[in-house]
């Protein structure tokens, strides 16, 4: 071990930690994770076109509707790689270090979330525009105006919406890979609520729906439809939810011996 | 003056005591051993003061400060506590790269510190092929990042080969020359009376002995010696 001369301003920074997170998602695991994030919603987007499963009019939201339906399934990837984002650095250790160099816990934990939701709405809009320039020539060829099509504001806002939804569970991945301290348990949380939450709503009262987390998820992404309860209201919910299970994470970690 | 104080510690897992009213004050610029056996609660008190666990009663500060509370920790305080703390996908230089992030260092740093631990040609392969020595040297790496002013090494000589052995002594003693501190626990007393100039000997979690080197090993033909004597002594007290 020669000796160095290692000198210069050294202090923690919000920017920097956030840039560790990223830097800590580039793992060859978590590389594949946001490829599938990307490509399986496309190869869903293919099959769709090509066995003609939509009926294309020329209604904006109609020929929205395989770009939109798919761009939610970039969701579905979106917790796992928000809870490898937070649970990874429990499960293989490297929270030690990580706690070492930046002790003030919850900068840990909010810049984990801030960096799920990121990188999950960077994948849905990678995703978007991958599946508009596959779908977009596709719909062209098939006689749908395109032109008019995109100037409709309820196809942009829809997008929109779906890509707060892929953020959104991203970060509820994120929240609940810290609280949880693993990847696989968040997994399991997220799947369970939405099969349980869905079976006991549908056999106890479908009035309900209004307070399940996953229809007010699919109502984010339809912010210009006739809905079933208001718009505003599924805001306030999602993001109440979001922050409880955020709050939640903060306290667990901040009280909780680290290792 | 003191760089660490631990006032009173008492760290309870479950209904077990691991760290029993543990009371001691390593010097500034001091070499200073931590021993006990193993399960005498060294490594529940390091992770107390290094703000990794809460203590149930007591205080353990650096530099008069609960760790969490110092500005810039990395440029003070550098510890290696495990070996096993790197993610197994990442390479060694992200490994770095990752915690230079989070403590604002320089990544320029980076390669001059793999060098200098010796994983220079190593750097860009995987943790998982790295051998338990490599990781202990990715570790130290990783603990002198910011160019601390007190270094705290639970056992960082596991795994180490003989040149390991004797490179991180020397790094030891070079610290210690140009003013730091170090606070090192190990099993190897043969190893560590050779750097240290004081010891804080723990049993069962209580303080049996503290002080210079010289005063502890009075009487005894060795540390070790000296180290048998203090903690049997204390079994038997405790019997």
């Amino acid at each position: 071990m020669s000796t160095v001369t290692v000198a210069g301003p050294t202090g923690t920074s919000t920017r920097g930690l956030l840039g560790a997170h990223w830097l800590m998602l580039r793992t060859r695991g978590g590389l594949i994770l946001l490829a599938l994030g990307v490509l399986v919603p496309l190869a869903v987007l293919v099959l769709v076109l090509l066995t003609g499963q939509q009926t294309f009019d020329v209604d904006g939201a109609d020929l929205a509707d395989p770009l939109i339906n798919t761009t939610v399934a970039c969701a579905l990837f979106a917790p796992l790689l928000g809870a490898m984002i937070g649970g990874s650095p429990f499960r293989h250790g490297t929270i030690v270090p990580l706690l070492l160099a930046e002790p003030r816990r919850t900068r840990v934990v909010l810049a984990a979330v801030l960096v799920a939701g990121g990188v999950a709405a960077m994948s849905a809009v990678l995703y978007i525009l991958l599946g508009s320039a596959v779908a977009l020539p596709w719909l062209a060829n098939q006689g749908v105006p395109v032109g008019e099509v995109l100037a409709d504001p309820a196809l942009w806002w829809r997008l929109l919406g779906s890509t707060a939804v892929v953020a959104v569970t991203g970060m509820f991945g994120a929240a609940l890979g810290a609280l949880l301290r693993g990847l696989l348990g968040p997994v399991l949380v997220l799947v369970g609520s939405f099969i349980v939450e869905g079976s006991v709503i549908a056999y106890v009262n479908d009035e309900w729906f209004r307070w399940s987390l996953w229809a007010n998820l699919v109502v984010l992404t339809e912010p210009t439809a006739e809905l079933p309860f208001p718009f505003w209201q599924s805001v306030l919910f999602v993001v109440g939810v979001l922050a409880a299970v955020v709050a939640a994470a903060l306290v667990s970690t901040t009280r909780r011996d680290a290792a | 003056m003191s760089v660490i104080r631990v006032n009173g510690l008492v760290k309870r897992y479950g209904r077990r005591d691991v760290v029993r009213d543990l009371s001691f004050e390593v010097p500034a610029g001091s070499v200073t051993a931590f021993l006990g056996l193993n399960g005498a609660g060294k490594t529940s008190t390091l992770r107390v003061l290094l703000g990794l666990a809460s203590p149930t009663r007591g205080s353990a500060t650096v530099f008069g400060q609960p760790y969490a509370a110092l500005d810039h920790p990395a440029r003070r305080v550098g510890a290696v506590l495990e070996a096993n703390a790197s993610h197994p996908g990442r390479t060694g230089r992200r490994h770095l790269a990752v915690i230079a992030a989070t403590a604002g260092v320089p990544k320029r740093r980076i390669a001059g510190l793999l060098d200098q631990v010796g994983l220079t040609a190593a750097a860009d392969a995987r943790v998982k092929t790295y051998s338990l020595g490599m990781k202990q040297r990715l570790a130290l790496a990783t603990a002198l990042l910011g160019t601390p002013e007190l270094l705290i090494l639970d056992e960082p000589t596991n795994g180490l080969d003989p040149a390991g052995v004797r490179e991180l002594r020397d790094l030891v003693r070079r610290h210690a020359a140009t003013g730091g501190t170090v606070l090192v626990s190990s099993h190897q007393l043969a190893e560590i009376a050779q750097v240290v100039d004081r010891a804080v000997v723990i049993h069962e979690g209580r303080l049996v002995g503290s002080g210079p080197i010289d005063e502890l090993t009075a009487g005894h033909d060795s540390l070790e010696d000296a180290f048998f004597a203090l903690t049997q002594t204390a079994t038997g007290v405790s019997a």
